[in-house]
């Protein structure tokens, strides 16, 4: 999140206040990771778009906390307005993929990637040429619950977020875990593994595509939502491509059908990229990091092409692996 | 209607053109409750076309079709799944990396009786519908002879339980129409005879009647109440098995005009 921290620290010292901050970016691109996973790993549909509803979310966010004008920082309404605005770039994204999702939704494989990666740049250029949002510069997002100012409060500031990402998280992994362990979401599956023969089974496959790619977009503007009021200003250049395709490695690192592997592909991408940012690997490392994908996307393929975790959960691994005891 | 019943499944002169090609001509069929039905006929008859318009898969160019009376014309291929056709296909076609439960659980989504909201909270009357369907699903596993690999994924099961499951997946929908598109192939002799046994099991048991296409002739006669024959698209036969098996036309089509000779 270039714009957040700074990025350069003469010497840098862990501590828990870098801790914090990396670990809220670990929640953010996890909850994204997540939303994405439902729609091209469960459902089989291959996005390149999802930064564009995530950057629906975190205007939408911001939009509804400009129009609610400035409540006190902390105050009871200003955690309505927080909460609200959740609700609302929820809607706002899921209501964009509703309408990117009901005509794009006939196209497959690589046809629709091309399409969602054009809703992903109409977004950004819509944003641009619109100066109620702000246009090419930043839209400032007015602190509602605790003003990071002194270093007393960035500290306040950036346990809250943590608690409030992770909780974000914990939400998005929960709904989309218990979704597709149901009729609703073997359905969804379905879809992925044979269309033909889900629709001739009777499963309304459309209305299935429809629903994933929809509550795959809202949990997309969550994830805006949070990063909108951690940021605290948001510009275009927050939500370009990059970011779309750096959801999508995350998403094939953990394994496309993954939920763990999301959370921990997350851990490792933005842990490695963070660790190299601060330099204490010396600066040549530190510019590395542009290498940082590539290489991780070439190892990937070389070793593990299912991603991480494939298709199975992390508590598979306590289900299963009992009669495997560790040989000495 | 003349008087009598309406039959479960009617076809009345269906055909079916792609492009200048027609693969289907003119096909008319009934199909009755507790009947084994076979739809034979030479390598690109136009058999699996039938099933495809049959089960709303392709449109067909001209003619009706009615189940239990109703005209399904224009019907997307789920509704007329849920109105109760199942079907299997020729190259299997199950969803490879979910269970076995899962892919007879599948078809079931519909009669689910909750919404997606629900899924979230799990209450009790999502316990409940789920417990039921696994019920389900687990007994029709039982019946072709899976409930021992109800959780291996279907990749990894066997040819010959692959295809078996396929009809458990179809049973899934509480068919009244089960068709299947050659279940035999690729099996040896004993594993027909296994497949005869269940398809006569699932008669005998359900309210179903089933509409098969297969090309092993010992198979068709064996099992069939009643036969019908397409060659190039056109109904050439229609009758018993003794009927069909000595009808020149028949003959004629899978041998030529020679052998038809010859034979009579």
């Amino acid at each position: 999140m270039p714009g957040s921290v700074p990025l350069l620290l003469a010497d840098f010292t862990f501590s828990w206040l870098w801790l914090a901050e990396v670990l809220i970016t670990v929640a953010l691109y996890a909850t994204l990771a997540a939303s994405l996973n439902l729609v091209t790993g469960y459902a089989g549909m291959f996005s390149l778009g999802h930064h564009g509803f995530y950057a629906v979310g975190a205007y939408a966010a911001g939009w509804f906390v400009s129009v609610c004008g400035h409540p006190e920082v902390g105050s009871a309404v200003a955690v309505g307005v927080f909460l609200g605005s959740a609700v609302f770039a929820s809607l706002a994204a899921a209501v964009a993929g509703l309408l990117v999702g009901v005509p794009c939704l006939r196209l497959r494989g690589d046809y629709l990637a091309i399409a969602t990666l054009a809703f992903g740049e109409i977004v950004r250029i819509v944003i641009q040429n619109t100066p109620a949002l702000g246009g090419s510069l930043e839209l400032s997002v007015p602190r509602l619950l605790v003003d990071p100012r002194g270093l007393a409060e960035v500290s306040t500031f950036r346990d809250l977020f943590l608690a409030i990402g992770v909780a974000m998280l914990l939400v998005t992994l929960v709904v989309i875990r218990n979704l597709i362990r149901s009729a609703h979401g073997r359905a969804i599956v379905s879809v992925r593994e044979d269309e033909i023969a889900s629709e001739l089974l009777g499963v309304r496959t459309t209305a299935y595509k429809i629903r994933a790619f929809t509550l795959g977009a809202a949990f997309a503007g969550l994830g805006g939502w949070f990063y909108a009021h951690y940021s605290g200003s948001i510009a275009p250049a927050n939500f370009d491509l990059l970011v779309g395709i750096k959801i999508l490695l995350i998403v094939v690192l953990g394994g496309l059908g993954s939920l763990s592997g999301s959370v921990v592909a997350a851990i490792v991408l933005i842990g490695i990229e963070r660790l190299l940012q601060t330099g204490v690997f010396g600066e040549t490392l530190k510019e590395w990091m542009q290498v940082e994908y590539a290489l991780v996307l070439i190892l990937l393929m070389l070793l593990r092409p299912n991603g991480i975790f494939g298709s199975r959960e992390l508590s598979d691994l306590w289900g299963r692996r009992s009669p495997r005891k560790a040989a000495p | 209607m003349t008087g009598t019943a309406a039959p479960l499944l009617e076809a009345l002169e269906l055909c079916k053109d792609f492009g200048g090609l027609k693969a289907v001509d003119g096909v008319c069929l009934t199909l009755a409750t507790h009947e084994i039905v076979a739809l034979i006929g030479p390598n690109g008859a136009g058999k699996t076309t039938c099933f495809n318009c049959l089960t709303g898969a392709d449109r067909p160019t001209s003619g009706e079709i009615r189940i239990g009376g109703q005209s399904v014309g224009g019907w997307p291929a789920w509704k007329v799944a849920q109105a109760g056709v199942g079907r299997t296909f020729q190259n299997i076609r199950l969803f490879k990396e979910m269970t076995a439960l899962d892919n007879v659980r599948t078809p079931c989504a519909f009669q689910a009786g909750y919404g997606i909201v629900a899924t979230i909270f799990r209450g009790p009357k999502f316990r409940a519908a789920e417990a039921r369907l696994a019920a389900q699903a687990r007994e029709l596993l039982d019946l072709v002879g899976l409930g021992g690999v109800a959780d291996a994924k279907a990749r990894e099961l066997p040819y010959g339980a692959q295809r078996k499951l396929e009809i458990a997946r179809a049973l899934a929908l509480s068919p009244r129409v089960l068709l299947l598109d050659e279940p035999a192939a690729g099996m040896n002799p004993a594993e027909k005879a296994d497949l005869a046994n269940l398809v006569r099991r699932i008669r005998d048991t359900r309210d179903v009647a089933v509409l098969l296409i297969e090309h092993d002739m010992k198979f068709v006669m064996g099992l069939s109440d009643r036969i019908y024959v397409l060659d190039h698209g056109v109904p050439i036969a229609k009758g018993t098995p003794d009927q069909v098996r000595r009808d020149p036309r028949v003959i004629e089509a899978y041998l030529g005009v020679d052998a038809s000779h010859g034979a009579s």
